[in-house]
């Protein structure tokens, strides 16, 4: 089985290991995996932001560092929906719609990718006993993948304690994190201390902005968290 | 006399609009409703000038039991109908066109011998409802009242349970603007015996 | 007496939301709001079918919006033939000019309202009162709202955000009577009180939650009998309504009457539905002697065809609302607009121009988590509508950014360029960080630093 990795703009600049042990786990399944050099980003900052034409021009540089017939997979539940969700109204009425839609049809979530293909990855060496999962907004919503993420966390046989309102937004949002900070920062408080009130030793959730965003306000909030993204809980 | 489901539904489900009810021969519809009467303490029934209820000797039971009853259309003012100005507490009787089981609502309609709003003036509602007008669904009660063709009546209200608001606090409070309770007398019919 | 407040003067969209965020009274009602709505929610997809209402809803709102001039056509003919009157208004100030119109001719003095967003919109109330007229709101949060000089938070329970002290306060202050706190002598004062207005008022004015076409049923839906009195009592009735909110017969408006408290209130049944056909009969002893319809385009069938023709499916139930957590944070007056919540951030703009302070505020006060749509009984996209209603925004604030975009674009759309800009980044984050974090970015970066520590090493070091 071979499959082309999208690391995610986000992984390359702050945590390039992300994206490292997601093909890491891959490969350990005996998945065949290649890193397209010439990926950059799925466009969707400026999508989301209400900057459509610029958000294309990214676009179409994923359409064509990921052309050919092989399924992606991202770490990251947010550009995956965003290949799958967005891109065919992007490209509606373009040159490049066949390939968009082609594109849609053969991206996926990492745990979505695994569960689909009935990988089942152990966990890392380092994992920790338990852990507490936040649902992102477009991994559950817009992927509806509410089991898959959960099925590969208890499958890695990591204890799972549940949060109080686990999908409910940490308040990420993109732009929204500096467009209105506080909302966002509450939220982000919010989730913090319902992922400590579980008393698991790490936070979990398949994207990584929400993490980043979350630990970092708990930690400016006096709610310390230890976390790390489900391709680091996987990276045995 | 058998037990009618329809019936049966209907009061079950008076419950979760936080009103009562029960079922009556028509014999008994009368003394019913001046218990009712009594239980809430009211002094005043306004009552539509509606044939049936005076079939079943509901105005001159009250009346005899020392109720003031006051038949609709009155020409007292507004002020008084709403009980304003010292008006002695009033209980206002109703007659439904129809029924929804599955909701326990009332469908009260305007006619010259029964006002569009006589639930919502008094303290509290008495609706004596014949038995067979009430329907399963409301999308049952609605074409029944509103039948192809037919002129419809101007005002119509779907009641189902006394005033609310939860304006404060979001907590329920009852008797915000109409009725603080609601009480229904349904009259067996022959459909039920 | 109303104290205007001008949404257009007020303070920006993100102050507003930093003054709520602060207030944690506020905050302590809309969290006790939100676990009441989802705990309703629950019950009704559990025990009462909600899902399953929801596509054929749907399908309904759909047809009727495709359909829409002949169905305001049919709506118009029935209403005039059961002695109504029906105006067609274009703009909020056509609106308004015909019922100020209307009550110089009538010589009205005390207008009794029921609650109504498009009067809300129109500003009805200031215009009447400029024009001398007394207004009394007669819903309970309303005329809350009303004493204490305030806009109401939200669709279907407008003062969330006081609580039982506050409100006795407000009642105290109008009437002079030393009332106690507790809140059914507060309800039994407004009750007394407002009959005074029930009683004397010339005109009432009410919304529209549903038209329905084929019997030219105006549909007024309320918990609390106020819109009951309004609609019966006055010798005229004014009923204002927003174009789109028309059905065509009865069994789409059972669906639609059935689903509507369900997804607002979590509850099988508002306490009434009014059903008004018409002025009153010939002898009949109650209701209006006149009814005048006014429908308010305002903006809304601009809209059919176009990739916002969703927005006008709406029912408005509030449920976008309470399922937003931004909105949960900040409440509803924050908005700033007569609609708060996911469909106000879609609507303000759609309907007053993508341009004006709020409508090109509100689309971004969103994370664009998509519970609106999963909460919508009509399942509208409400965070793909806002995505497309963002990428129309234009202000000079907007035209900066997408300077920054276009630079962004040309940057990241080149593999080489883009790599280096991630080596420098990675080399930043070393070059700054502490410990593993940074506590403060500097310039526009800062807004991140503002709420959260940036880590620089993955996993955090906590």
């Amino acid at each position: 089985m071979r499959a082309l990795l999208m690391r995610t703009c986000l992984a390359d600049h702050v945590a390039p290991g992300v994206a490292e042990a997601a093909k890491r786990v891959l490969e350990r399944q005996g998945v065949e995996v290649t890193v397209p050099r010439a990926q950059t980003c799925c466009g969707q900052p400026g999508w989301t932001a209400g900057h459509p034409d610029q958000a294309r021009q990214v676009a179409r540089q994923a359409l064509r560092a990921f052309a050919g017939a092989d399924p992606v997979v991202v770490p990251s539940g947010s550009c995956a929906a965003m290949v799958t969700h967005a891109y065919h109204e992007l490209f509606a009425g373009r040159p490049e719609e066949a390939a968009a839609r082609d594109l849609a049809g053969r991206t996926f979530e990492l745990t979505q990718f695994l569960r689909q293909n009935d990988l089942a990855p152990g966990p890392a060496h380092d994992a920790p006993a338990s852990v507490t999962y936040h649902d992102s907004c477009h991994m559950l919503r817009l992927l509806g993948e509410r089991d898959s993420p959960r099925e590969i966390i208890a499958g890695a046989g990591v204890e799972l304690r549940e949060m109080a309102d686990t999908d409910v937004c940490c308040g990420f949002g993109g732009a929204f994190s500096v467009t209105f900070p506080e909302v966002s920062g509450a939220l982000g408080e919010q989730k913090a201390r319902s992922a400590a009130d579980t008393g698991a030793k790490e936070l979990v959730a398949c994207d990584l902005s929400c993490l980043m965003h979350i630990v970092g306000r708990g930690r400016r909030v006096g709610v310390p968290l230890r976390a790390r993204h489900i391709a680091d809980l996987l990276d045995g | 006399m058998a037990a009618d489901p329809l019936t049966d539904r209907f009061i079950g489900a008076l419950a979760r609009r936080r009103a009562t009810g029960e079922a009556v021969a028509g014999a008994d519809c009368a003394d019913a409703c001046v218990a009712q009467l009594r239980e809430w303490g009211a002094q005043r029934a306004l009552v539509p000038d509606d044939l049936w209820l005076a079939e079943l000797r509901v105005p001159e039971t009250m009346a005899a039991a020392g109720f003031d009853v006051v038949m609709w259309p009155s020409d007292r003012g507004w002020r008084e109908l709403l009980g304003l100005d010292h008006a002695p507490p009033t209980c206002a009787v109703t007659v439904p066109v129809r029924a929804v089981a599955e909701r326990g609502t009332l469908v009260i309609a305007s006619s010259p011998t029964h006002g569009r709003s006589l639930d919502a003036v008094g303290w509290w509602h008495l609706a004596v409802l014949a038995d067979d007008r009430i329907d399963g669904t409301l999308a049952e009660a609605l074409r029944a009242t509103y039948p192809p063709g037919a002129a419809a009546a101007s005002g119509v209200s779907l009641v189902s349970g006394p005033s609310r608001t939860s304006d404060v606090e979001k907590i329920t409070t009852y008797g915000a603007h109409g009725a603080l309770a609601e009480h229904v007398v349904v009259v067996r019919s022959s459909r039920s015996g | 007496m109303t104290i205007p407040v001008t949404y257009d003067d007020g303070p920006p969209l993100r102050a507003r939301t930093q003054e709520a965020v602060a207030d944690d009274q506020l905050r302590a009602n809309l969290r006790s709001t939100a676990a009441s709505w989802t705990a309703g929610r629950e019950k009704m997809r559990a025990e009462f079918g909600f899902d399953e209402m929801r596509d054929r809803a749907r399908e309904i709102r759909r047809d009727n919006i495709r359909r829409l001039p002949e169905l305001l056509d049919r709506l118009e003919e029935r209403v005039r033939a059961n002695g109504g009157v029906v105006y067609r208004a274009a703009d909020r100030d056509a609106a308004t000019r015909y019922v100020l119109d209307l009550a110089r001719a009538r010589g009205a003095r005390l207008v009794a309202k029921s609650k109504s967003m498009a009067t809300e919109e129109i500003k009805l109330n200031e215009a009447l009162e400029e024009a001398g007229l007394r207004v009394v709101e007669t819903d309970l949060g309303e005329w809350i709202l009303q004493l204490a000089g305030q806009r109401p938070s939200h669709i279907i329970a407008p003062a969330v955000h006081l609580n039982r002290t506050q409100v006795a306060e407000l009642f105290r202050a109008e009437s002079g009577e030393d009332l106690p706190d507790d809140r059914e002598a507060l309800v039994a004062y407004a009750r007394r009180r407002l009959r005074e207005d029930f009683a004397a008022a010339d005109i009432g004015v009410s919304g529209v939650n549903l038209g329905v076409a084929d019997t030219g049923t105006l549909c007024v839906m309320e918990n609390e009998g106020n819109a009951r009195l309004v609609t019966a009592l006055p010798r005229i009735h004014v009923a204002v309504m927003g174009a789109e909110r028309v059905v065509a017969d009865w069994d789409e408006a059972a669906h639609i009457l059935q689903l509507l408290p369900m997804a607002a209130i979590g509850d099988d049944a508002s306490t009434y539905v009014n059903l008004v056909t018409g002025p009153r009969r010939d002898g009949e002893t109650d209701g209006p002697e006149e009814l005048h319809l006014v429908i308010l385009d305002g903006g809304r069938t601009a809209l059919r065809g176009t990739e916002f023709e969703e927005a006008l499916h709406c029912i408005r139930c509030g449920a976008c609302l309470y399922s937003c957590p931004m909105w949960r944070t900040v409440g509803g007056q924050a908005y700033g607009s007569p609609y708060s919540g996911p469909i106000g951030a879609v609507i303000t703009p759609l309907l007053e121009g993508t341009s004006s302070p709020r409508g090109s505020e509100l689309p971004f006060l969103s994370s664009l988590c998509g519970a609106c749509h999963e909460a919508c009984p009509v399942g509208i996209p409400l965070h793909d509508l806002l995505v497309r209603i963002r990428g129309a925004v234009s202000t000079p604030v907007h035209r900066r950014e997408r300077r920054g975009a276009r630079i962004w674009a040309a940057a990241w759309r080149r593999p080489l360029v883009y790599r280096a800009g991630v080596r420098l980044t990675r080399l930043g984050l070393r070059v700054l960080g502490r410990d593993g974090w940074i506590t403060k970015l500097p310039g526009p970066a800062g807004r991140w630093t503002s709420q959260r520590d940036l880590p620089t090493r993955w996993p955090p070091t906590p």
